[in-house]
């Protein structure tokens, strides 16, 4: 799940011939390396057995270390921001005008309500360095033809998972599928990406759906619509002091 | 006839009957005081903590017990209110909306729950004007009554303003700051500890919803059996309800009960084996001492049963005495303790309410004046008392008047 970051900000990448599997994910992995910075609008909804909820963000980033975000819908919400600097976590609460700083302790909890954890988003591991790929076949998604990419993690990696199957496409470098294996090789969830589309002159795919095995019924599902990269954004944005004055 | 005679024994040896009925009146006499104050005590804390706030039957939308989440909330509406009312015993309902949030001021951060009441039904079921120490008890919108635990902890006051922060109604965020108007105590640790006290409305949007509770209290009326509400609630309602007493939400109050009730009934059954083998000691003396005259009474024609009747109405009539004595006495200290509770950090010294307070329970101990407690044990005794004129009455049997008289 360390790739949220990376599918968020995924790039374009220019088509190869056929490669084997490290490189392949250097590849991948090079899209978010290369992107300088991004502003994104999407679209989150979080669904439950009973319920859904829908909720609109904006997000800016620079580079893998800075991504910020305000939630603009509902209204109830709006204005909460959440800020990452590095690895630290920090949290505006405009209601109660509070900025927190988020202990390690609650590293495993939900980001925004969403199935992932602010974990997720702040783990940083290579998926070219830290895993030991080997590419197992192959397969059309919805149109693109894949590569199918086994990572076992290494022994030293500081990765939770037992195991990813990942299918990346072959034209460009897109992370199309990945599912998520535990230490016990028990599958515990999906990332699935689709609705590829044009952003500026990149083609991505626009929605991203994770659902966690465990958890039945849950989903999240984020839907970008608009990207925007290598923007000028101020550096300000990424600091606590500045939480509040986001939106 | 044989009344007649049995009280004459009685009053014949005279020593003798003191020293059976004083016997039995003493261990009576311990065994009830000790059972009125335990009684006193559970009745107390069922007081306190069920009868004052959490109440005897509790409605919540199914599931919601084992996953107290807001998500596994229900909505009431006015015909499932008629409904409850309409069942035998019901006295009165209220609705709360509960939740987990943290509670923080400055550097100070303490997990709380946060109760969305409606104030003027809650009156109906106890009154929380005696129990504010400060401030109003009028929630407006926005305001909040804390428990005096948390005023405590914060170092807060009316007018200060503590900020709430947790999970809201279906993902939604649930953050706000709210002045507080009063501080309560509601007598319950756990509740001083941990109680926030908003109107319903306040509360509800403060989780981001309209409608949902997720509990419905009920008061019943005084010595209607709980179980019977909840088995008539269970048929009238749907399975998107679950029905519960007391002793299901708060198991440890009962097991307290249980646990300590326990330990009362091994100190009155030791009690009773002292007080039976004085009795039965009595009673074999008594046998022996009167061997010659049962011989002489048998040899003149006196009926074997006749003569072991008169021994038992004997027997009866001196436990009768000790037990009439023992109910004579306790009932009036009883009812003394009752009107002035003992306060059991008095006795145990200084720093003793604290300690008590911080187990969960109120310190101070009324006994119960239930005529439940003697009688049941006034009938205890009055069995052992049958049971043990068995003796005699195999040595009536048994006598041989010759050899009796003779010894």
């Amino acid at each position: 799940m360390k790739n949220i970051l990376f599918i968020l900000f995924i790039f374009f990448n220019i088509s190869s011939y056929s490669q084997d599997a490290v490189s392949i994910l250097k590849r991948s992995e090079e899209k978010i390396r290369g992107v300088k910075s991004s502003y994104v609008e999407m679209a989150i909804t979080i669904v439950r057995p009973k319920w859904r909820k829908e909720m609109t963000m904006k997000g800016w980033s620079i580079g893998e270390d800075y991504f910020s975000s305000v939630v603009m819908t509902p209204v109830k919400e709006k204005g909460t921001v959440f800020l990452k600097r590095e690895n630290e976590v920090w949290n505006y609460i405009p209601s109660i005008e509070r900025t927190i700083k988020l202990p390690p302790s609650m590293m495993m909890q939900n980001w925004m309500g969403t199935d992932f954890t602010n974990d997720d988003l702040v783990q940083r591991s290579s998926i070219s360095d830290d895993y030991t790929n080997t590419i197992i076949g192959e397969e059309n998604i919805e149109g693109y033809d894949c590569w199918i990419i086994e990572l076992v993690p290494n022994e030293d990696a500081a990765v939770v998972w037992g195991k990813l199957i990942m299918w990346i496409d072959k034209e460009h470098y897109m992370q199309l599928k990945t599912q998520f294996f535990d230490e016990y090789g028990d599958l515990v969830s999906v990332m699935t990406s689709n609705k590829v589309k044009d952003f500026g002159n990149k083609k991505l795919p626009a929605v991203i759906e994770y659902v966690p095995l465990d958890k039945e019924g849950n989903k999240t599902i984020i839907e970008r619509l608009i990207w925007d990269f290598d923007i000028d954004i101020s550096q300000r944005y990424f600091l606590p002091s500045y939480m509040k004055n986001l939106r | 006839m044989i009344l007649k005679i049995a009280l004459r024994n009685i009053y014949r040896n005279k020593k003798r009957s003191l020293i059976t009925i004083s016997s039995i009146f003493a261990a009576l006499f311990f065994i009830v005081l000790m059972r009125a104050l335990q009684f006193g005590f559970y009745d107390k804390l069922i007081e306190t903590v069920v009868e004052s706030y959490a109440g005897y039957v509790e409605i919540h939308a199914d599931g919601f017990w084992d996953n107290q989440s807001l998500d596994n909330s229900m909505e009431v509406d006015q015909r499932l209110i008629d409904d409850i009312k309409s069942v035998e015993g019901v006295d009165n309902i209220v609705q709360r909306l509960q939740t987990f949030s943290l509670i923080s001021m400055g550097d100070k951060t303490k997990g709380g729950v946060i109760n969305g009441i409606n104030i003027s039904e809650e009156q109906k079921i106890t009154d929380w004007n005696k129990k504010m120490l400060s401030g109003s008890v009028n929630l407006g919108d926005n305001e909040i009554i804390i428990g005096k635990g948390i005023a405590k902890y914060f170092d807060v006051a009316e007018n200060d303003t503590l900020i709430l922060y947790g999970q809201g109604y279906r993902g939604m965020m649930a953050a706000g700051k709210f002045p507080i108007i009063g501080i309560i105590d509601l007598k319950n640790p756990d509740l001083n500890k941990l109680g926030v006290f908003m109107n319903m409305e306040t509360a509800r949007n403060y989780v981001s919803s309209d409608e949902i509770s997720t509990h419905i209290i009920i008061d019943k009326e005084q010595y209607y059996k709980e179980e019977k509400i909840v088995d008539d609630l269970s048929q009238l309602l749907s399975d998107d309800f679950e029905v519960m007493t007391w002793k299901q939400t708060l198991p440890e109050i009962e097991q307290t009960i249980t646990a300590d009730s326990a330990g009362g009934i091994i100190m009155a059954f030791i009690l009773y084996v002292i007080v039976v083998f004085g009795m039965f000691g009595t009673v074999l003396m008594m046998t022996e001492e009167r061997k010659y005259e049962f011989g002489v009474l048998i040899s003149i024609g006196m009926s074997r049963m006749r003569l072991f009747g008169i021994i038992l109405v004997e027997t009866i009539i001196l436990s009768m005495i000790g037990v009439v004595i023992a109910i004579l006495i306790t009932y009036p200290i009883s009812y003394y303790y009752y009107l002035n509770p003992i306060n059991m950090a008095d006795l145990m010294g200084d720093g003793a309410d604290n300690m008590i307070e911080e187990m969960g329970f109120s310190p101070i101990a009324p006994m119960s004046i239930s005529w439940d407690i003697p009688l049941s044990h006034a009938l205890v005794i009055f069995i052992f008392s049958l049971i043990i004129s068995i003796y005699p009455a195999i040595k009536i049997m048994k006598l041989n008047p010759v050899k009796s008289m003779k010894s």
